[in-house]
């Protein structure tokens, strides 16, 4: 995400509630310190006093956290860039991956887009008949090395399984991943025939 | 010889993650063998201890909807953030899987 403050002057949040998220708790009347694109430091308002130069955002009535992560998305759209961060949405895994997904991820990383950082499997794999027919289908062992080194090529990093998938194909599936490092998520293939 | 693969064979190959409890309770109602005999609360153990991940989505369950609640939801004032053509796909009858009797 491009929300950096990297090579600006430090940057104070005065008297603000910080959610931490390390329990459950919140800690008013804080001062949190930003320095490039990292946390400084956070202490109590009264006593944690920002250096010369700073800009100052007054957070009363205000609350801090961590930006959300969010584990299944179908980022369908460049257009709910904004939208996942203006609802604290900062980072989201895209469940259905293809190529214009690792577009999205180099634009993000260099562009002044808002947008989340972006995470995304490969396309759908399943077996057959494919529950969407976008997906990839795979119905013989052999051909699974061939498919996940091709996904790996392109660049995902995780595989997504898909409900039709054979137990033969799932584990030559899973081997292939493994070999490369890759994640094995999505759907538990169906458990009867 | 068809070899399905199921929640036992899925936390076996130790799947990172599984969407939408997908295998634990099928959308017809099928409920995975390892569920009747360990239990909801023995089965979310195994599952943490196994390394594996559950994103239930749970919204899913609002949100994939019969045609009139599209509409109710489409008709968000904050709808008008969403492009347009993304508004038209979420209201086709389309927008659903080709079985759905058998997709999460």
């Amino acid at each position: 995400m491009v929300l950096e403050h990297r090579g600006k002057a430090p940057l104070a949040f005065e008297n603000v509630t910080v959610v931490p998220i390390d329990e459950e708790r919140v800690l008013p009347s804080q001062t949190v310190l930003i320095e490039g694109d990292r946390i400084a430091r956070i202490g109590p308002a009264a006593e944690l006093e920002p250096p010369d130069g700073t800009e100052r955002i007054d957070g009363r009535g205000r609350f801090l956290m961590p930006g959300l992560f969010d584990m299944h998305v179908h980022f369908r759209d460049p257009g709910f860039g904004p939208l996942f961060v203006a609802n604290g949405v900062t980072s989201v895994r895209n469940m259905w991956g293809e190529l214009v997904h690792r577009n999205w991820q180099r634009r993000i990383a260099r562009l002044p887009i808002v947008a989340p950082y972006l995470y995304t499997t490969g396309p759908i794999i399943d077996g057959w008949p494919p529950i969407w027919s976008g997906s990839v289908v795979v119905t013989r062992p052999e051909d699974a090395e061939e498919e996940v080194a091709e996904q790996h090529a392109a660049g995902f990093r995780a595989i997504k399984v898909y409900d039709n998938l054979s137990a033969p194909v799932y584990e030559a599936l899973v081997a292939a991943a493994r070999r490369r490092g890759m994640q094995v998520v999505g759907h538990v293939p169906r458990g009867w025939p | 010889m068809y070899r399905a693969v199921g929640l036992e064979r899925a936390l076996q190959a130790r799947q990172d993650s599984i969407e939408h409890l997908s295998g634990v309770v099928s959308p017809l109602g099928r409920i995975d063998p390892l569920l009747q005999m360990l239990g909801p609360r023995a089965l979310a153990e195994r599952v943490r201890e196994g390394g594996t991940w559950s994103c239930v989505t749970l919204t899913l369950r609002h949100k994939l909807v019969p045609p009139e609640r599209r509409r109710e939801l489409l008709a968000r004032p904050e709808m008008k953030y969403v492009s347009p053509a993304t508004r038209a796909s979420w209201a086709s009858p389309r927008f659903v899987p080709h079985d759905a009797s058998d997709a999460d």
